[in-house]
């Protein structure tokens, strides 16, 4: 199956591999915390060497994302991704678990954020974490399920947080619909993947996108908020989310500064007026006579 | 100079607020609105000499087409730091705090203004403001141009932008309370009698001052914060790579910056009525058009400012709205002008000093006000956008309007700031001169703009020069006509002939009081009975 993913590449191609290997991995430790200042450095798209442009995640917001693709819960029945889907926002990784690097990091990362969040796994959204690796099966995945929501802890943690397992066809169907891309590097036995996380409507839309392999729990918070479209959060997430803005350039949520000059501006204006309608109002005796 | 119609000489009186208290700490920390605007007068002389110095020195290497003087990046500093200085440090206070702080309260009957410590604080911030900028020109300069544009003012700024941005910062806080405390003193400290429409019109234009001062102001504040926020903490506002866009920056720029244009020009036309009424010994014709034409102009200014940006790709139907507002804004400086025209009309003029700035204001503003119009409008602002025609639009009307106004107004109230009169023949050729000067300094400017010179650059095609030599004779004429006052104030504050309260026979109630007035300038509150400018039966006497 593996193979389907080489081809045929040159000795200088891996040292060149390797390289872009480093720098991802460096990228990954530094986290991308920095990412804007990364983003500033990074040099244009069309100088990426061809290793890394085949490595991705292209934003496909506001997409359908297929809810028939079948795939393996942990206990091996075949499911398909809908069952997941309908009432709650669901955050989606895209991870395989044998993975030596980023992927445990990642998801390392993500239950972090989860923890961090008030908002509760299986009661107010979902997560589903699918493996790209055709050849991982459902033990595996149990494996990890029982680790992780193991250290998440909360109750309902099992009934909300899905570890899928699935053939090519589902992978490939899935990562498309989201824009993940990724490719098996036969020489040094690895997958080259990016890491983020998506964000989806209750009715499978895509959402938002998180960068890197930490996922500010605010940040988190809000994105889940707002693909849930009402259903979760409070007034203040909502106040928050009139003044911040999901950035798709680096994935986070800014304080939209037009918004907040607006407001600024707003809040002037008023108190100016007011003081001068008081002041119009209570001149008595001065201006008589 | 009207003539004093009494036999007796007048005398100073015993006790006025120059000499009810002695020390320099009398004067520092002062609470008397009339001394804070002799600290005003002084801080921004000195602000004027610098900025000037360097206009003088920008015209000095423009004399030749590769640069007489300096290398080109000197230049660019220079007329950075000459309009950033001249804005903010110099016109924009200017008769706001010198002429109207000596003047509100006792315009309108009152002993000082609403908040007399809050108003010593803004000189104090004032001077914080002036320092902290001019040190960051001591330093090494900014070379972005008085409009900071981004990038240059954030990627790729090589000068001291931060701590210039820190200076003008702060100085927008000192107009901002001084901008406050005119309103309130305005509204709640006016005599019993002294209604909205018997107040001077002086009043209404340092109204609506203020208003711009307390809405304009704090855009400009947090536009240079943005610029510290990206460049300490490279949050991304303006610059694309960080996802932000440099032309935010133009929008927020502009939109403090043509209501600032207004907030320099408004208190020289409120100056203009004064002068013209004093001058004429007539009622300003059409008061309340001339009244309400500040309001409008005040109004109008915060709709404008796209006017600045027709080349930055903006929307062609956003430029249609823009050029159309703009236009608007003609409509009430026209007013003005044509009602300080007809004021003049059959009335018997007096051609002292004061009155030769007026018409020389009125005259001078026309110009720039109606050259303003071709860069309003979309299709000659291709043409005529960031050459020498704009520069000497401005000048127009910032140097021919505002500072002619200034000038005026200093000329016709410094026997009442001082008690003294100055030399009229002396006054009348230095503003001659003035007159001269300038138009033999921004005239060819025009010229030169339409044939293409672009501004700030330190050097040009050699066929520019005839022109810039011309330019160049013209600012050293100026330069002797801002000079000359500089000597006869001074001369006159010590040795001149003592004025007595009225020298003008002029109308309203700073004219019944003694010059210079008592610390608590009525000794009696006022019962206004009529309005300003109550020129009665008096005209029949006059000519």
């Amino acid at each position: 199956m593996r193979t389907k993913f080489e081809s045929a590449r040159s000795g200088n191609l891996t040292a060149r591999l390797r390289a872009v290997l480093t720098i991802l991995a460096a990228l990954a430790v530094v986290g991308l915390l920095g990412e804007r200042a990364a983003h500033a450095q990074a040099p244009p798209a069309n100088q990426l060497p061809p290793a890394f442009r085949d490595v991705g995640i292209d934003q496909k917001l506001n997409q359908q994302v297929p809810l028939d693709i079948p795939f393996r819960d942990e206990s091996g029945d075949v499911v398909s991704l809908g069952q997941f889907f309908g009432k709650r926002p669901v955050i989606l990784s895209l991870v395989y678990y044998e993975c030596p690097m980023l992927c445990t990091t990642s998801l390392n990362g993500l239950e972090q954020s989860l923890r961090e969040m008030k908002l509760d796994l299986g009661k107010d959204y979902d997560v589903v974490t699918v493996s790209f690796d055709p050849t991982e099966t459902p033990p595996l995945a149990a494996a990890k399920k029982a680790v992780y929501t193991g250290l998440y802890g909360r109750p309902g943690a099992a009934g909300g947080w899905h570890f899928l397992t699935g053939d090519q066809d589902s992978i490939d169907r899935l990562t498309q619909a989201v824009g993940f891309r990724y490719h098996y590097d036969k020489n040094i036995k690895q997958y080259i993947h990016a890491t983020g996380i998506v964000v989806l409507t209750p009715d499978g839309k895509v959402d938002r996108y998180f960068y890197g392999i930490q996922y500010p729990a605010g940040n988190l918070r809000l994105g889940l908020v707002e693909a849930s479209q009402g259903k979760i959060g409070n007034p203040v997430d909502a106040i928050l989310l009139y003044c911040c803005e999901y950035d798709p350039q680096t994935g986070k949520y800014s304080l939209i500064i037009s918004r907040a000059l607006q407001i600024g501006a707003a809040v002037t204006v008023v108190c100016l007026g007011g003081l001068m309608l008081v002041m119009f109002k209570s001149t008595p005796g001065r201006s008589g006579t | 100079m009207s003539t004093v119609a009494v036999e007796v000489t007048p005398t100073l009186p015993e006790v006025h607020y120059l000499n009810a208290d002695y020390g320099w700490r009398s004067w520092l920390f002062t609470t008397d609105h009339k001394r804070i605007a002799w600290l005003y007068l002084f801080a921004i002389t000195g602000f004027f000499a610098v900025g000037g110095l360097m206009a003088t020195l920008m015209r000095l290497n423009l004399v030749e087409p590769q640069g007489a003087l300096m290398e080109p990046a000197s230049y660019n500093k220079l007329f950075t730091a000459h309009g950033l200085i001249m804005i903010f440090f110099f016109l924009a206070p200017s008769i706001p705090t010198v002429l109207g702080n000596f003047l509100i309260p006792i315009m309108i009957g009152a002993r000082d203004v609403a908040f007399p410590k809050l108003n010593l604080l803004s000189w104090y911030i004032f001077m914080l403001a002036g320092s902290v900028f001019m040190l960051a020109v001591i330093r090494g300069g900014v070379d972005t141009g008085w409009t900071l544009y981004t990038p240059l003012s954030t990627t790729y700024a090589n000068g001291h932008v931060l701590s210039a941005a820190v200076g003008i910062f702060i100085s927008g806080f000192s107009s901002i309370l001084t901008g406050l405390n005119f309103m309130v003193t305005i509204h709640k400290m006016r005599a019993p009698g002294m209604t909205w429409f018997r107040l001077p019109l002086f009043i209404w234009s340092l109204y609506a001052t203020s208003v711009i001062f307390v809405l304009a102001m704090p855009v400009i504040a947090i536009t240079l914060a943005l610029i510290a926020l990206e460049r300490v903490f490279h949050v991304g506002i303006f610059d694309p790579a960080l996802g932000g866009d440099p032309i935010l920056f133009q929008h927020l720029f502009w939109f403090f910056g043509h209501p600032e244009v207004y907030i320099l020009i408004l208190p020289s036309m409120g100056v203009i009525s004064e002068l013209v009424a004093a001058g004429c010994r007539k009622r300003v014709f059409g008061y309340s058009f001339v009244a309400f034409s500040s309001v409008a102009i005040a109004a109008i200014s915060f709709m404008v400012w796209g006017l600045h940006m027709f080349l930055t790709g903006q929307s062609v139907y956003a430029g249609f709205v823009f050029s159309a507002l703009s236009f608007a804004v003609a409509i009430p400086s026209a007013i003005k002008v044509f009602n300080w025209t007809a004021t003049m009309h059959k009335a018997s003029v007096s051609y002292d000093a004061p009155m030769l700035y007026a018409i020389g204001f009125i005259g001078l503003f026309t110009i720039g006000g109606l050259t303003g119009l071709f860069l309003a409008s979309l299709g000659t602002d291709v043409h005529l956008h960031d050459t020498y025609f704009v520069v000497a639009h401005f000048h127009y009307v910032m140097v021919g309007g505002a500072i002619m106004g200034y000038l005026g107004g200093l000329h016709l109230w410094w026997p009442k700031m001082t008690g003294k009169l100055y030399p009229e023949a002396w006054a009348r050729f230095a503003c001659l001169l003035v007159f001269a000067g300038f138009n033999l300094t921004f005239g060819p400017q025009f010229i030169l703009g339409y044939l293409g010179m672009p501004r700030r650059y330190a050097v040009y095609p050699p066929e520019f020069q005839v022109l810039n030599v011309m330019s160049s004779a013209g600012a050293s004429i100026l330069a002797v006509g801002y000079f000359i006052p500089l000597v006869y104030f001074t001369w006159s504050a010590f040795k001149g002939p003592v004025a007595g309260p009225n020298p003008w026979g002029a109308k309203g109630l700073e004219w019944t009081i003694p010059s210079p007035p008592p610390t608590n300038n009525f000794d009696v509150t006022p019962i206004v009975t009529q309005e300003a400018y109550a020129y009665g039966h008096e005209e029949a006497h006059v000519g």
